[in-house]
């Protein structure tokens, strides 16, 4: 699309591709992933910061990519679920989600995972009613909670396992 | 070893996993089909509650960049007049055609729409339309007194809603003990997380409709009726829907608005719902008020039961919630009398949300059963026994195959009911303690089902059938199914959904899928199996009557092991096989049988409510079922839980507040419309019986997706009630329901 008056300039890194784009003032970074890069990976549920549908890593932390503004995001460093593993490539996080059944019509789950992988580097106690707190931003509609619950404690019981080692 | 054991009821994980897990599974609005992009529509809907619409001024519109169209009922005749066919080859969840007049019934109701190409710009326009209106009487409040009431005949299944048999008023001059009481629940929403979503393509006269939606076939009928095409002309696609609960079993106004502007536009266009119009656009659990009368004798054996139901329906949408229809069969009482009531009120339309009519009116009946059993000082466990029955109440018939006595036994044992005490006297610290439990119940329905089955050169067994996954596991079932047969492993099966130009099959709904597949995957497993002995013996082969085994690249059966190559020669196309069923159990018109279908559980609650405060947590509850045959023990498991949850929200959270002058919903949004998140959620204890259900279909399976809901509503309040001595008759229960009464 031609840059016209009323667009702004924005460089971006999403997932480690740097991304120079023209963009409507009023464009989320949510909007920004789905209708113009076509990264549908990640989801709407609200568009009102309430569902946690959309979570997506900006500079390294959480956000709600539906809260923020694509305009406010020059010069950021963005992760999504597209950049997390693949089909034939899973990060253990995704492995573990489909081993506990972390998910049912899957809608949530690109959310779910990215608030989980941010809780692994967030100060939260090892218990699992610290994970429940944690990942309360997140609705599953489908009610997988005990199973989600499940899957994030055997990946941060792997991280450790793994930083004794 | 028995190579059958090792697929069905294993925890198979999810078939479709590693493309729900990393953001690969494509729904509705994440299609991405045509060169052209998609043109972004968004909708504009009713202010008011009644009345005409009398103009449209879009001037502060006309001039954004990027504008295409805005499109309404002054646009001629766009979609052709819908009314529910007499062939039943759709069921529209409103008998009403969108764009065809000015006339307003409900706020919320799509009177235009707005076309752009971006996104921001389609918002702004539809924000910036101003309606003009001549508003007319509304009738909003649930007690209007001038509201038109109605006695509907039939539920949707073809179930009478007006029973009757015995002498209830004889009975009830007669009866030692009696409760009678008055149940409210409110208006519920669906709120799955994906909001509904319709993209549509034309290529010449054909429409191929990304929708999402619980029945691709039922869309499709809708679809071809509204475009006044061939259903041949057009293809509905749903390979993932992010849920749906019921608001997208029937079809809705809005898949037939996306399909003619994208018509008219000559363009994709993509309607994507807010989850504001979620709240008026596809349907909700209406208010009730049950009236329920229980009469027993003093050795707890019931004598008379009324079940008086009203509730209400939009002018446009038909749903009545059919609260009684489990209070017909269930317990064994020769004096019954279940009534519903409907009244017409210029509220959107209802339709079913999971488990209707058995949810709310399963916490009317079992707080009811709670409130005798205290009367009588009989435990409420040993109640429900002493009128239990194997014998359906509305027909004579035996039930196929019910273990509810099993199901109060191990639920009691698993939440260890032994601990309970009296009403408001169980005190753990700053904690009063109670424990409830009632019986849940569901329907066993099964409807026409096809399915086409291939067996290809590499050894891979390919299953289609136009049903869809809205998350219940279905993908995987399926390929546990076929695998089964074939004695092979769920990894050699592809499983093709999703997609309404496969072989016919039913919506996601009533929790029917898996009954009806399993019937249809049976008989096509049986036509392929012929086929491929056929094939054997025309390559000259010797066969005994051992079953046939699908292994890697060979046909084996007994001694005998045919390589695929051999069997099916370069160049040869794969051997395919038809199969299915027509048969029809559960609902009006079904097959002549003996027996009836249903599925059963008891649920237990263990409540905790903070002494001072009033704070009701649920620490635990335990659901047992009898649901026939378990295919999947993780998806079925999962499927629990989240029914089981959904309970927590319905007896603790949920309720939409309308406002009766305006006509508004006062909370659409998924922050002021509580469901329950992580933290609200603890142990959920499942066990399934898993006995087959062999009358029912091939596989012995039972639905499951609905029943774990029923009965978990009341479990919750009458542990409430165990726990404060505090009888809460409406949903949700609330802390300042019970602030007031603590005892201290
Ligand atoms: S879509 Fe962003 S929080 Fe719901
Ligand atoms: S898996 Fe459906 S909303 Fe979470």
């Amino acid at each position: 699309m031609a840059a016209s008056a009323n667009q702004l300039r924005i460089n971006l890194a999403i997932n480690d591709t740097v991304h120079g784009l023209d963009i409507d003032p009023r464009t989320t970074l949510l909007d920004l992933l789905r209708e113009t890069l076509d990264l549908t990976g990640t989801k709407k549920g609200c568009n009102h910061g309430q569902c946690g549908a959309c979570t997506v890593h900006v500079n390294g932390q959480r956000v709600l990519s539906c809260l923020t503004l694509a305009a406010l995001c020059d010069g950021v460093q963005v992760r999504t679920i597209e950049g997390i593993g693949t089909p034939d490539d899973l990060h253990p996080m995704q492995d573990a989600f489909i081993a506990h059944d972390g998910f049912q019509c899957g809608y949530c789950t690109s959310g779910q995972i990215m608030s989980a992988l941010a809780v692994l580097e967030e100060p939260w106690g090892p218990d699992a009613a610290a994970i429940k707190e944690a990942m309360s931003g997140n609705i599953c509609r489908c009610g997988a909670y005990p199973n989600i619950v499940a899957a994030v404690q055997e990946v941060r019981k792997g991280l450790e396992v793994d930083r004794n080692a | 070893m028995n190579l059958e054991s090792k697929v069905i009821g294993k925890p198979v994980s999810r078939v479709d996993g590693r493309l729900k897990t990393t953001g690969t599974a494509q729904y509705s609005a994440d299609q991405r089909p045509s060169e052209d992009r998609p043109m972004h529509a968004v909708l504009v809907k009713s202010g008011i509650p009644s009345g005409r619409i009398t103009g449209f001024d879009l001037s502060a519109v006309q001039g954004m960049d990027g504008f295409v169209r805005f499109l309404s009922h002054l646009d001629g005749a766009l979609i052709r007049s819908i009314k529910n066919p007499a062939d039943g080859s759709f069921a529209a969840g409103e008998e009403y055609t969108p764009f065809e007049s000015d006339r307003v019934d409900f706020v919320g109701q799509h009177i235009g729409l707005v076309v752009a190409r971006a996104l921001e710009t389609a918002e702004a326009a539809a924000k910036a339309v101003v309606v003009k209106y001549e508003a007319s009487t509304a009738r909003i409040a649930f007690d209007s007194p001038d509201a038109e009431v109605r006695q509907p005949i039939l539920y949707n299944t073809g179930e009478e809603l007006q029973v009757s048999r015995g002498d209830v008023d004889a009975a009830l001059a007669k009866a030692t003990h009696t409760v009678q009481a008055t149940y409210t629940t409110p208006i519920e929403h669906h709120n799955p997380i994906e909001p509904s979503a319709t993209l549509a393509v034309w290529d010449g006269d054909h429409v191929t409709v990304y929708d999402a939606t619980q029945g691709s076939v039922n869309d499709k009928n809708y679809v071809a009726f509204g475009m006044s095409l061939d259903p041949e002309n057009v293809r509905v696609l749903n390979p993932f829907i992010g849920g749906g609960f019921g608001c997208k079993g029937f079809t809705w106004p809005h898949s037939l608005i996306a399909a003619a502007a994208a018509r008219v536009l000559d363009a994709p266009v993509l309607l994507v719902l807010s989850r504001k119009d979620m709240y008026t656009s596809c349907g909700h659990r209406p208010y009730t008020e049950q009236e329920v009368t229980l009469a027993a004798d003093t050795d707890g054996v019931l004598t008379a039961t009324r079940h008086l139901t009203d509730s209400y329906r939009s002018p446009v949408g038909d749903h009545v919630e059919p609260c009684g229809l489990t209070t017909a069969m269930l317990y064994r009482c020769d004096n019954l009398e279940v009534a519903h009531n409907v009244r017409v009120l210029n509220r959107p339309s209802g339709t079913p949300l999971r488990s209707p009519g058995e949810a709310p009116g399963t916490f009317a009946l079992e707080s009811a059963m709670d409130e005798l059993a205290e009367k009588l000082g009989m435990d409420p466990v040993e109640l429900r026994r002493r009128n239990h029955t194997d014998i359906d109440q509305r027909n004579g018939r035996k039930w196929s195959s019910k273990h509810l006595l099993d199901c109060y036994d191990r639920g009691a044992e698993r939440i260890g009911w032994a601990r309970r005490r009296a009403p408001g006297t169980w005190r753990e610290g700053k904690d009063l303690v109670g424990l409830g439990m009632a019986t849940a119940c569901y329907p066993g329905y099964r409807t026409p089902t096809q399915t086409r089955l291939t067996l290809d050169r590499d050894g891979t067994l390919h299953v289609a059938v136009a049903v869809q996954d809205i998350g219940t596991g279905l993908y995987t079932v399926l390929a546990q199914m076929v695998a089964d047969r074939f004695r092979t492993s769920p990894d050699t099966v592809r499983v093709l959904i999703g997609d309404s130009d496969l072989p016919p099959g039913p919506l996601a709904g009533g929790s029917m899928t898996t009954a009806s597949v399993a019937a249809a995957v049976d008989d096509a497993c049986r036509v392929l199996s012929e086929t491929l002995r056929a094939r054997l013996v025309k390559i000259g082969k010797t066969l005994g009557n051992e079953p046939l085994v699908v292994d890697g690249g060979a046909l084996r059966t007994g001694a005998l092991s045919v390589p695929m190559t051999e069997l099916i020669p370069t160049g040869s196309p794969a051997i395919a096989a038809e199969g299915g069923t027509n048969d029809i159990y559960g609902f009006a018109g079904g097959v002549e049988t003996d027996k009836s279908f249903y599925s059963f559980g008891a649920i237990f609650a263990e409540v905790r409510i903070d002494r001072d405060y009033g704070i009701i947590r649920v620490p635990k509850m335990t659901g047992v079922f009898d649901v026939g045959r378990v295919i999947n023990a993780k998806t079925a498991r999962s499927q629990m839980l989240g029914g089981m949850t959904f309970g927590i929200g319905m007896a603790l959270m949920e309720e939409t507040f309308i406002d009766d002058k305006t006509g508004r919903f006062v909370n659409p949004s998924l922050g002021e419309y509580y469901v329950p998140v992580n933290a609200d959620v603890h142990e959920l204890d499942v066990e399934m019986l898993d006995i087959p259900d062999y009358d029912f279909n091939p596989f012995g399976a039972r639905g499951l997706g609905e029943i774990s809901n029923v009965g978990a509503s009341a479990a919750i309040a009458n542990a409430v009630y165990n726990a404060t001595g505090i009888r809460v008759r409406h949903l949700p229960i609330r802390l300042d329901d019970l602030l007031e009464g603590l005892p201290r």
